[in-house]
């Protein structure tokens, strides 16, 4: 039976591989592009920059691949991930040690975040529909809070959060790092990530399985708060002041991320390590227009490409997985 | 005249014979009734006639020309309309728009539709028909018979030639069954033929002409109604004897394992009380929609029941969720291998240590030495034919998916097993093998509770059968004294039968 199925490399094989592994080779791809093409890319301080910029994204980016694996999607994540922003900016201004503003942060986040599987779970709504509202909520009322504009004289554990070094790396990056390691083990290794998988897999089997499928999607939707508040603090660091304005476009490029890395929409399996390399894939795109000098709204169009091909790619491996099977 | 002729037509999906060789026809004017058991093949055939699917062999003949419809609506045009079962109605819209759906453009003056001619002339229709209905009245305020009703109003509409009825009084009160009778006697005198299906055979003998008699997806008998009885009837549906495809191995029975009392789910099922002893293997008998597969459901967790007691191994019980179950050591297997049982995505393993991973669990990781071993395990115990422990669940045949699934249940470590319909859609090879561990399981101490629909199998299996109906236990039969015949007809509940019983 080994030796069969060892020999089947045939012509769909080889495409599922590729398809598999594409955020991977896209990477590989673009790397290589970016070298050629300026001789900007490949400087220490450019790929340290590439770095930071996609820290935020890869942190955010593992709670999104639980939320999409457990079959589930999250419009408002980016507008809460300003609003927390925003309060954190206002607890700067108050005497409030760092850890507490931390913790006030994630507690709200974890909070609100997992109102959003409450509400679907209670009233049976779908995903798409809950945080469509919430997200114009947040919205509101991150602009109540802020009075619509940025907030700057963050406190000081904020500012390193986004822009500290530990000995020669950033922080964010192995805060990142830090994030992605544990996530794969979460997913891959642990009864929560396994629950996930079966969840968004089919809730039917896993229900009648003896998981418990609501407490285990509140658990995913926290998990994604606790991500969100990290992310928040660090990308206001970054900047040092609490935005008001990057919200939607927050949401498209962790989807895109995540979607490219492999986590298929619909649920059922992911990969903490393909977001990874998702996010290298929106990063590098970003940066590497950047560098060849073509304007922003070029990127949105690229980007926009990106992931529609990346969708587009993701229903094909499963008619070539239906191709095979046929084949049986 | 025979307005259609089916010649010799037969159905596979995949491995399995839906229908082999079906040969009948239908007369102009005529209402034939087909009768059989669930999957006997009546809903293929049905399917075939409206395009749904083609057939794998064989012909038919619609007014003597070959007909060979290519969808619903191909079949619509050619003049065979169908009653649903399922209601497809658009709720926010008015009777009358449901009743001409799709051809409104009729009611159009000028590009411009005009709902009161759209009304006046469903009303024309409801007056020749005597249905009782206001046009006007949207869809969704009207009670489920009512919808029934448009739905036959829609129907008859098209004007077809042939009307197929799929159970169409299963959703009526007595008085619209009145009204379909009259409907049904109507069309015949204007020369429209009626296909008709049902389960309640003494419809069979108030409103068909002939009856046709499928089994095992085979057309077994053509009778004219007349002259006919009820038990001739209920033979040709059970038809065969048990034979020896059940090898029942007896073994010693031991304590009570699980015991029922009174458990009652409003409007589902209702004072349902049982016992199952150790290495008993306890039949459930019934049609579709009795309430079987409710009352396991209950008694797992998956459905909780609003009265009654459920005590495992003498302690009192109460199931909330399937969790619950499988702590009290019930484990089940469900109906429906492809909604409730498989994760497509996940591979043997995954699958096969759904139910049981949690218990293998250390501080929340997965100890996944012991899920690799005790997976090899149980595919070879159970002998399931796989390229690996890590093949996609997909590359398996349904046979083998439904073994992962019973393997599924038995990593629980249960002392009770619930098997829901465990040979449906399972090749004659693995449905064996499933016998197989059923008695071996049996002989280790298991109490099993098997539903089938499946009369031959769930009475070659058991120690007893139980026949539910509505809801309720009708009857109860020892192994012995059990015969297809009358377990037969008090699943589908004949009157006469049962009076005979109280004698």
């Amino acid at each position: 039976m080994q030796q069969k199925t060892k020999k089947k490399w045939t012509g769909d094989a080889v495409l599922i591989f590729f398809l598999k592994n594409r955020a991977f080779l896209l990477v590989i791809l673009f790397f290589i592009l970016l070298m050629l093409s300026t001789d900007t890319f490949l400087t220490g301080s450019n790929l340290m920059s590439l770095a930071r910029q996609i820290a935020a994204n890869g942190i955010i980016g593992v709670g999104y691949t639980f939320l999409l694996a457990s079959d589930s999607v999250d419009l408002s994540a980016g507008y809460m991930m300003c609003m927390i922003g925003i309060i954190s900016g206002l607890l700067s201004q108050t005497s409030l040690p760092f850890v507490a503003i931390l913790l006030i942060c994630i507690v709200i986040a974890m909070f609100c975040s997992s109102m959003n599987a409450v509400i679907e779970n209670r009233f049976n709504l779908p995903p798409f529909l809950v945080t469509l509202a919430m997200q114009q909520v947040f919205r509101g009322v991150l602009m109540l809070l802020s009075n619509g504009s940025p907030i700057s004289n963050l406190n000081e554990g904020i500012i390193f959060m986004g822009q500290g070094y530990i000995g020669p790396i950033p922080f964010s990056v192995l805060l990142m790092v830090v994030f992605i390691v544990a996530g794969h083990i979460l997913f891959s290794r642990t009864q929560f990530g396994r629950n996930v998988i079966a969840v968004g897999g089919n809730p039917d089997a896993a229900r009648v399985s003896g998981i418990h499928v609501e407490r285990t999607r509140v658990y995913v939707s926290a998990l994604l708060g606790f991500t969100i508040a990290i992310m928040a603090l660090v990308s206001c660091g970054r900047v040092a002041s609490a935005q008001t304005t990057l919200g939607g476009d927050t949401v498209m490029d962790i989807i895109a991320a995540v979607v490219i890395g492999g986590t298929p929409m619909g649920g059922g399996s992911g990969t903490v390590g393909g977001t990874l390399f998702g996010c290298l894939v929106i990063g590098l795109i970003s940066n590497g227009l950047n560098l060849l000098k073509v304007s922003s709204y070029w990127q949105m169009v690229s980007k926009g490409v990106i992931i529609l091909v990346a969708v587009v790619l993701d229903v094909y491996s499963e008619r070539i997985y239906e191709r095979m099977r046929n084949k049986e | 005249m025979k307005i259609l002729e089916v010649k010799g037509v037969s159905k596979n999906f995949y491995q399995t014979h839906a229908l082999t060789d079906v040969s009948f026809h239908l007369e102009k004017g005529e209402v034939l009734a087909l009768a059989g058991e669930n999957g006997a093949g009546k809903s293929t055939m049905m399917n075939i006639l409206l395009g749904s699917f083609p057939p794998s062999k064989g012909e038919m003949v619609l007014n003597g020309e070959p007909y060979e419809p290519k969808s619903p609506h191909d079949a619509l045009q050619k003049g065979i309309s169908m009653i649903h079962q399922e209601l497809c109605l658009v709720p926010s819209m008015s009777v009358a728009d449901n009743v001409w759906i799709g051809r409104c453009g009729q009611f159009s003056r000028g590009g411009i539709y005009m709902p009161s001619l759209c009304e006046k002339r469903t009303q024309q229709l409801f007056d020749d028909y005597e249905i009782e209905l206001d046009p006007k009245e949207k869809v969704k305020d009207l009670s489920t018979a009512q919808m029934q009703m448009v739905e036959i109003a829609r129907a008859i509409s098209y004007g077809s030639r042939i009307v197929i009825m799929d159970e169409p009084t299963s959703a009526l009160s007595d008085k619209e069954v009145k009204v379909l009778y009259k409907i049904i006697r109507k069309l015949t005198e204007e020369g429209v033929s009626v296909l008709f299906i049902s389960h309640k055979l003494e419809e069979v003998f108030d409103l068909a002409d002939r009856v046709t008699i499928f089994r095992d997806g085979h057309m077994v008998e053509e009778r004219e109604v007349g002259g006919l009885t009820m038990e001739e009837l209920i033979n040709g549906i059970a038809g065969r004897k048990v034979e020896n495809l059940y090898p029942k191995v007896m073994t010693a029975l031991g304590k009570v394992l699980l015991e029922v009392k009174h458990l009652s789910l409003k409007g589902v099922f209702e004072d349902i009380s049982f016992q199952v002893r150790a290495g008993e293997v306890l039949g459930f008998a019934g049609l579709v929609g009795a309430g079987r597969t409710e009352i396991m459901q209950s008694i797992y967790g998956i459905m909780p029941a609003d009265e009654g007691e459920i005590y495992v191994d003498g302690k009192k019980v109460e199931n909330r969720s399937p969790r619950e179950g499988l702590n009290h050591k019930i484990a089940m297997v469900t109906e429906d291998r492809l909604r409730q049982g498989v994760i497509k995505k996940m591979n043997v393993q995954m699958n096969m240590t759904l139910a049981y991973f949690y218990k293998i669990c250390k501080s929340g990781f997965i100890s996944r030495k012991r899920e690799e071993a005790d997976t090899e395990a149980m595919i070879k115990e159970l002998r399931v034919k796989t390229a690996g422990s890590r093949a996609p669940i997909w590359s398996l045949s349904g046979g083998n998916q439904q073994k992962v699934m019973i393997g599924r249940a038995l990593m629980t470590g249960p002392s009770i097993l619930i098997m829901d319909e465990p040979t449906r859609g399972v090749d004659v090879g693995a449905k064996s093998e499933i016998y197989g561990y059923c008695n071996e399981l049996a002989r280790q101490g298991m109490a099993i509770l098997l539903i089938s629909s499946d009369l031959p199998e769930v009475m070659g299996m058991s120690d007893r059968v139980l026949v539910i109906r509505q809801g309720r236990i009708v009857a109860e039969h020892d192994r012995r004294e059990a015969e297809a015949e009358e377990i037969m007809a008090e699943m589908f509940g004949l009157p006469g039968r049962e009076k005979k019983e109280e004698k």
